[in-house]
């Protein structure tokens, strides 16, 4: 491996989907992923540390975790994190997830996020789109009613690691809701998690996660400021950007 | 009259520069104001050509009428009442701090007209529009 160690704490279940959910716009991805780990009790099977990440340690009922964990069970594995990712380290971490998932057989990753849309004050349920690097999974989305992305940029961690399985031929998709890109958006998560079932027969009830909407959003402020900083360093206004090849 | 346009853009210049350091320095401050028991909310500045737009972010407020907003040509400042007390005590560096309100005090990116000012409320997002103070010169081409 690379810059990055997995540490192992139980074994991962070959087969499964790797379904990656970092801090990001929105934290859409962030919170999906913490929901889906605490609804469907997901076992901690690693973590992911690296000495580009900040040193920092967290406490969860007295327990010492790393900000960055892997999660599953038979039929599913996470990774998320409770910290940004510095900017300057998403390359190194694209590269040696995806090789990660190659070597413990993962079928396919999908990264969930959020993409930044001006009017989501005036939305009650914000639309989910996708996008895929290769065309089987394309058409497996637009057969599951998903749009796809079709014209422009994304940035950030989710960007390196769709970049990351084109290199490799990797199937990977990214799953996005219509989001609040600086303000924590519950809303836009359950609207992704809300699709589960449709596109990878789990089913989710995303209820309790409307129901703690609000309370969400008021604790989260301090990791969306510190997420923000990172994006504004990772090429997020590119998502406002039209690419020649479109103009 | 071609210096006096340049001492009040050097003037807005070093302004600016100076609310981006201070932005900057907040960064490394907790979103809180412990003595005073606020927390500070999540917002965006941005502007158009006529008005700088401020959306705060909300959420426990019940409606608008738990919003108190103060404008004056430079500075906004947003204050809203939660509709509980929030405490996070199994959090060390907040144990023992009950919060009830939030509080936002801004300087702005450029001078507005506080009276025309407009505000509305939506899904806990807070979305203020200020019109600028645009002073405007009729130039005559030679």
């Amino acid at each position: 491996m690379g810059a990055w160690e997995f540490i192992k704490v139980g074994e991962v279940r070959e087969g499964t989907n790797l379904f990656i959910g970092l801090p990001d716009v929105g934290l859409v991805g962030a919170i999906a992923s913490t929901f889906l780990v605490r609804t469907l009790k997901l076992d901690l099977k690693s973590f992911v540390d690296s000495d580009m990440m900040p040193p920092i340690i967290l406490f969860h009922g007295s327990e010492p975790l790393m900000p960055l964990r892997i999660y599953g069970n038979d039929s599913i594995t996470v990774l998320t994190s409770e910290v940004a990712v510095p900017v300057e380290a998403i390359p190194s971490l694209a590269r040696d997830v995806v090789g990660w998932a190659r070597e413990n057989k993962v079928r396919m990753i999908v990264v969930l996020s959020g993409v930044p849309t001006p009017n989501r004050m005036e939305m009650e349920r914000p639309g989910v789109y996708g996008a895929a690097v290769r065309r089987e999974e394309r058409e497996m989305l637009e057969s599951k009613g998903v749009n796809l992305l079709k014209e422009g940029f994304v940035s950030g961690v989710y960007a390196a690691v769709l970049k990351e399985c084109m290199k490799r031929g990797f199937p990977a998709i990214a799953l996005l809701a219509e989001s609040y890109a600086n303000y924590p958006d519950p809303g836009a998560a359950a609207s992704l998690l809300s699709r589960f079932e449709d596109i990878f027969g789990i089913k989710v009830d995303v209820k309790p996660l409307l129901e703690q909407e609000e309370e969400l959003r008021l604790k989260l402020r301090e990791l969306m400021k510190r997420t923000v900083e990172q994006m504004r360093r990772a090429g997020k206004e590119y998502e406002y950007t039209i690419p020649p090849i479109y103009a | 009259m071609a210096e006096e346009w340049l001492f009040e853009y050097l003037r807005r210049f070093r302004e600016e520069v100076n609310r981006v350091l201070r932005e900057v320095e907040a960064s490394f401050r907790p979103m809180a104001d412990f003595s005073r028991g606020c927390l500070m909310p999540l917002y965006e500045v941005s502007e158009t050509p006529d008005s700088v737009i401020v959306r705060v972010d909300l959420p426990r407020v019940r409606g608008k009428d738990d919003i108190s907003i103060t404008v004056t040509e430079n500075r906004l400042v947003v204050e809203a009442r939660l509709s509980s007390r929030v405490s996070f005590d199994d959090i060390v560096t907040y144990s023992g701090r009950a919060f009830e309100k939030y509080s936002l005090e801004l300087e702005l990116p450029a001078p507005v007209d506080a009276e025309r000012a407009r505000a509305r409320f939506a899904h806990q997002v807070l979305e203020v529009v200020l019109p600028k103070k645009i002073r405007r010169y009729q130039v005559r081409v030679e």
